[in-house]
């Protein structure tokens, strides 16, 4: 489905992503490191949120490496950011049905989906989103994204921040859509013992470079830790 | 009773005014300081149209509002993507410019001597200014009941959204430069009418008409009305214009001595007003939270508005009870 290639990206001058190549099929893809490694940065490249200085990416066969961000969403790829990812100004029903702005099927249709996959935010469908706490608010996020019909969700470490009993509940509900509606997920995430419990492969990302791509199943532990420390 | 009517129309060129920076500050979160640019823009190319190339005031309004349109067609074009601060700044430039050019462009503008007389466009003998006061009104409520809808539409979520944060906008999937682009456009073009509106009603433009007095009048309104409401631009202006331009400056039953006064006083009330609704209602009187630095920003305002009033004050006092008690004209008034 998402195929990227020798892709370099980083924030005007500065390089970040040293040349990473990986292919996301219908799955659940990990892509795990240390703070600083460039998860972010690699979720926000894949979005078009940032430019690539070289390398492709291509989606469902067509080549996007320049493809502005808003047309991608109109494609079937939805993004959500580590931090600042709902609009504190509007209501948790207006965050959603902003996602709605893409996409063919009704409105009420979706709204009723994110509903039963989190009751919680249909209990404050009025109250500000700004007001909400971190895991109602990371819900939010991750309901708005599913309202686009996404084909594919960018995830940027939907835990940071959550009580423990938040991220089962999240985690669970992440599997639950990969499962049931099918949708490929690119999970950035520094949780990595949580993340192996439901990821298919992990990409492992240290200043920048790829120094892991493999399988969860077959995953050592050890292996793991080095990819990490390098 | 010509001067009510004078007030009131201007009264209502304000609230357009700040019912379109509403749009552009409170909706999309562009800080358009350049107000009286666009408005200014707007006044002189009527005067030049109808004075000078002897243009009926249906076709220059037309001219006006494409030469608006394509001025800040280009202006957005070059500034909407930097950012805030450096949109203030660029808007605040662009109003300077315009100053300028009234001033320099004598073929055109007349200059400093100023450039009239335009009519009104209602040629009825007796009623012209109130049928023009009407039609002011109406295009004013028209406006406000299209900010109403436009408040429960998903045009106006997605300018809430960009305003928020334009990058997660931008994952909405739909293209937020644009909606900028066009939102700016066509509110800057308003205003260019409402400029334009402004040349028969004050039918002598000169230079000195485009402060940035006029820029910040409007933004204090906003502010004090609630910047994101729906109704805060026009709350805004009755209680600051409304209030204390009109009721106070026109109605104040002072004694003749002290007349002088009553500009300073209006002035000092009104920067106590602001203080006053900044610090219990940051976000205006129909706001809900607060954002500290926006709300001191504009109470450092309101606070140096009566800081130059007491100041200002004090030499009228002294210049007021002079005259009262000597009865003769002071050095300054010579
Ligand atoms: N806006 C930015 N400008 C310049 N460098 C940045 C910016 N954001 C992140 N970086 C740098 O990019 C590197 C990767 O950061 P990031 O992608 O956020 O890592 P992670 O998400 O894995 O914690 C870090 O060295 C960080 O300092
Ligand atoms: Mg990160």
């Amino acid at each position: 489905m998402l195929e990227v290639k020798n892709l370099h990206s980083g924030y005007g001058d500065v390089e970040v992503l040293h040349d990473i190549s990986f292919i996301v099929e219908n799955e659940i893809f990990a892509v795990l490191g240390a703070n600083g490694s460039g998860k972010t940065t690699l979720l926000k490249t894949l979005s078009k949120l940032l430019p690539v200085s070289s390398g492709s990416i291509a989606w469902m066969g067509d080549d996007v490496t320049q493809t502005a961000a808003f047309d991608l969403t109109g494609r079937g790829v939805a993004y959500v950011p580590q931090e600042h990812n709902v609009f504190p100004d509007l209501s948790v029903a207006e965050n959603l049905s902003l996602g709605a702005l893409v996409g063919e099927r009704s409105k009420k249709e979706r709204l009723e989906e994110v509903f039963e996959l989190f009751p919680r935010l249909a209990e404050r469908t009025g109250q500000l989103a700004g007001s909400l706490s971190g895991g109602e608010g990371q819900m939010l996020a991750v309901g708005r994204a599913l309202m686009q019909d996404p084909k594919i969700i960018f995830l940027d470490e939907p835990s940071a921040g959550l009580s423990p009993m938040f991220v089962d509940i999240l985690f669970e509900r992440i599997a639950n859509t990969r499962t049931n509606r099918g949708v490929a997920i690119v999970l950035a995430e520094q949780n990595a013992l949580k993340t192996l419990e439901i990821a298919d492969r992990v990409l492992v990302l240290s200043l920048g470079e790829m120094h892991l791509l493999k399988d969860a199943k077959n995953l050592d532990r050890n292996e793991l830790m080095e990819a990490y420390h390098i | 009773m010509a001067y009510l009517i004078f007030s009131l129309s201007l009264l209502l060129i304000y609230i357009g005014l700040a019912q379109m920076l509403h749009v552009q500050f409170g909706l999309l979160g562009v800080p358009n300081f350049g107000v009286v640019g666009f408005w200014g823009l707007g006044m002189y190319s009527v005067g030049v149209m109808k004075v000078q190339l002897d243009m009926s005031f249906v076709d220059s309004m037309v001219l006006t509002a494409a030469l608006v349109a394509v001025v800040s067609y280009v202006l957005g074009a070059l500034i909407l993507r930097l950012e805030r601060q450096a949109i203030l700044c660029a808007t605040i430039a662009f109003s300077a410019i315009i100053a300028l050019l009234a001033v320099t462009e004598k073929w055109m503008t007349m200059g400093v001597v100023g450039l009239g007389t335009i009519r009104q466009p209602f040629r009825i003998f007796g009623l012209e200014e109130i049928l023009f006061f009407f039609f002011l009104l109406v295009l004013i409520i028209g406006v406000q009941v299209y900010l109403l809808k436009l408040h429960k539409s998903r045009l106006g979520r997605l300018m809430v959204a960009i305003r928020d944060n334009e990058e997660l906008a931008a994952s909405l999937g739909k293209n937020t430069f644009r909606v900028k682009i066009i939102a700016f456009t066509l509110t800057c073009t308003i205003m260019g009418v409402l400029g334009g509106l402004s040349a028969p009603l004050n039918q002598f433009l000169t230079p000195n008409m485009i402060v940035p007095s006029i820029t910040f009048a409007v933004w204090i309104s906003l502010v004090l009305g609630g910047k994101e409401h729906a109704l805060g631009a026009m709350l805004g202006v009755f209680v600051t214009f409304g209030l204390f331009d009109i009721l106070i400056e026109t109605y104040a039953p002072v004694s003749p001595q002290f007349a002088v006064l009553v500009p300073n006083i209006k002035l000092f009330l009104y920067g106590a007003l602001l203080v006053g609704v900044l610090v219990y209602r940051p976000k205006g009187f129909l706001g809900q939270s607060s954002k500290a630095d926006e709300v001191l920003a504009v109470l450092g305002h309101g606070i140096a508005i009566i800081g130059s009033e007491l100041c200002e004050a004090k030499n009228a006092i002294s210049k007021g009870v002079d005259r009262a008690l000597n009865g003769r004209k002071t050095e300054d008034d010579a």
